[in-house]
């Protein structure tokens, strides 16, 4: 059988497997709570912010419609420049500013979030198939890199639905909420998002495979995902903090060989300068995650 | 007749523990061979190697004429039912076996017509639309021995595939076994010698990961001659009597039949004269003799002989 079938035959049933399972299914239906339920929040929290200050600071009449406020702040000289300071980079901040406050919103969420859910739901993907041993039905039908690239493909296309289902319930609220929108513009904002988000979650299945391909108890692989998952974040944070004072140092082996920043460039950079290199790193990261994890995999007893 | 597997000086340690120590046997191509031993004798460990799960080891295999485990030569010649691993929960009977037989390179048609023909075998037909976690042991089992024999496999191995099945679906499998005599090579560890006997064309002993003996099963059960005594003492010197009584090797069980050993070219009346001689100059009183060797008898006294050997 040619790899590139294994490839695709591992990574069918894995999607297929993943919608009969009722883990992966609850998944599903947290991504999407949390997604609209988010976005509802969001939106009925701003409102209220917008009614206190309209009242209470502006002395001006409430308005019934929710971000009416944030739309007209997104205009205001010291907005921006608080924006830009914020995110010390003025295309960055110039980029978010142009787009629907709910969008943008919706993609700091799952930018957020997506790492997590994808920590905690693939990093025992391939531990527990090693740990139940049904990967020893596999194994002589499939080569491991085979079998290992076709679930990490499974994977990725689980997620990627998972992060479209929930742009679309996040749209859908906001459309609900919010009856002012540019509907189909806000919904392509929000989807690219979602793609963008996918391309970044595709370094953390990655580095979860690697977790799962070295550790045989599911639950501890689950662990040690998060744990990893929290080292790459602060560990981001330092290399960020640091090469902003020398930016020659080593850090800057971190900060490229960590996901965080190139998730930065591909998901908030305009254009494609950025937004290319970034997603062809995270792309290369998760395949160089994959394969650190495989090392051991390749020889490990089963 | 070409060999379909086979096993050179293989060793294999967990830690500083040796599962396998120099073992070297070989399966004949078509032939059914059963893999014998006391538990932790290193049947699994041998049948794990065979199958590519066990990675590690020292020594040369050779599988269907590849040397060592090629998964991209071997895949679709060679199946296995693995010891203690467990089929996805969650998974559709039929979608699973589909899902295996696809990853073995078998074309949609062959797939369609593989699973159903291994449903219909295992008498699964009516459950190929459920879940594994809703069948039964025995069904599980069933499953097991079905995805092994999916497509047309030159080597099949089966790591203890009775277990668990009930008296019925022991029987269908043991014929389904034996009607696979001559198409393919399958290697059948088991603890039922009962079974092995019946099904088998040849068998192998292991004991402490070392091979202890290979022999066809009918030379095997035709070139013993097996006596057994029982006697009113149940803690005889076994090794005292093979030095007392020359070319019988003994072994005595709990209930104090003593089971004596001896070569083919030997009467059984020559070697009851001898050893009822031994024995009532021992003052061991014979209480019953019967002559006539079974598997289980053969293999205990080998076993118990290669063990008080070592």
């Amino acid at each position: 059988m040619s790899f590139a079938r294994s490839i695709a035959v591992t990574a069918l049933y894995e999607l297929h497997d993943s919608f009969r399972s009722r883990r992966t299914l609850a998944l599903f239906v947290v991504y999407l709570v949390v997604a609209t339920a988010s976005a509802y929040g969001i939106i009925t929290f701003i409102h209220k912010l917008e009614i206190a200050l309209a009242e209470d600071l502006l002395q001006v009449g409430a308005n019934a419609e929710p971000l009416v406020l944030l739309d007209a702040l997104a205009e205001n000289r010291v907005y921006k420049n608080f924006i830009n300071k914020s995110f010390s980079d003025s295309v960055v901040a110039t980029n978010l500013l142009a787009l629907p406050p709910i969008a943008v919103i919706y993609g700091w969420l799952t930018y957020l979030t997506a790492p997590i859910l994808v920590m905690l739901s693939t990093s025992s993907r391939v531990s527990e198939e090693v740990s139940t041993g049904s990967v020893r039905y596999v194994l002589y039908r499939s080569t491991r890199l085979g079998w290992c690239l076709g679930k990490f493909v499974g994977q990725a296309l689980q997620i990627l639905v998972a992060l479209l289902v929930g742009s679309i319930g996040a749209w859908a609220i906001a459309s609900f909420m919010l009856t002012s929108m540019d509907g189909p513009g806000t919904l392509v904002v929000m989807l690219e998002f979602a793609f963008k988000n996918w391309i970044y979650s595709l370094a953390f299945i990655g580095l979860a495979f690697w977790v799962s391909q070295w550790i045989r108890s599911p639950n501890t692989a689950a662990a040690i995902g998060v744990v990893a998952l929290v080292a790459t974040v602060v560990l981001s944070g330092f290399a960020y903090h640091y090469l902003k004072e020398d930016p020659g140092s080593a850090w800057v082996i971190v900060k490229w060989v960590l996901p965080v920043s190139h998730g930065r460039d591909l998901i908030w950079s305009p254009g494609t300068d950025r937004v290319v290199p970034g997603g062809f790193i995270l792309c290369a990261l998760s395949m160089v995650y994959l394969l650190m994890g495989y090392a051991r995999f390749c020889r490990r007893d089963l | 007749m070409s060999t379909a597997l086979s096993f050179e000086s293989v060793t294999k340690t967990y830690g500083r523990k040796a599962a396998l120590s120099g073992l070297s046997f070989s399966v004949d191509t078509g032939s059914i061979c059963g893999l014998v031993g006391s538990n932790g004798a290193g049947k699994t460990t041998t049948m794990s190697i065979a199958g590519g799960a066990l990675k590690r080891f020292e020594g040369r295999i050779e599988l269907l004429g590849q040397t060592g485990f090629d998964v991209e030569k071997l895949s679709g010649r060679l199946t296995v039912i693995p010891q203690d691993s467990e089929l996805p929960r969650y998974a559709r009977v039929e979608d699973l076996l589909s899902y295996y037989a696809r990853l073995q390179g078998l074309s949609k048609t062959d797939v369609r017509r593989s699973v159903k023909d291994v449903l219909e075998w295992t008498n699964l037909g009516d459950r190929a639309r459920s879940s594994i976690r809703q069948l039964s042991h025995g069904m599980r089992r069933r499953v097991t021995v079905a995805q092994a024999f999916l497509g047309n496999p030159e080597l099949v191995l089966l790591d203890e595939p009775m277990n668990g099945l009930d008296p019925a679906e022991k029987a269908n499998i043991r014929d389904l076994l034996i009607d696979r005599r001559g198409k393919q090579a399958i290697l059948i560890s088991s603890h039922n010698l009962d079974e092995v006997e019946r099904v088998c064309d040849s068998v192998v002993f292991i004991e402490d990961g070392r091979l202890v003996k290979q022999e066809s099963m009918e030379a095997l059960t035709t070139k013993t001659l097996v006596t057994r005594y029982l006697v009113d003492q149940k803690e005889l010197d076994c090794s005292e009597l093979s030095i007392a009584v020359p070319g019988c090797q003994f072994s005595q069980d709990s209930e104090g039949w003593l089971v004596c050993s001896a070569p083919i070219s030997e009467t059984a009346a020559a070697v009851n004269a001898r050893v009822l001689g031994r024995l009532l100059a021992q003052n061991v009183g014979v209480l019953r003799v019967e002559t006539g060797a079974t598997l289980e008898e053969i293999y205990l006294t080998d076993i118990r002989s290669s063990r008080s050997g070592s």
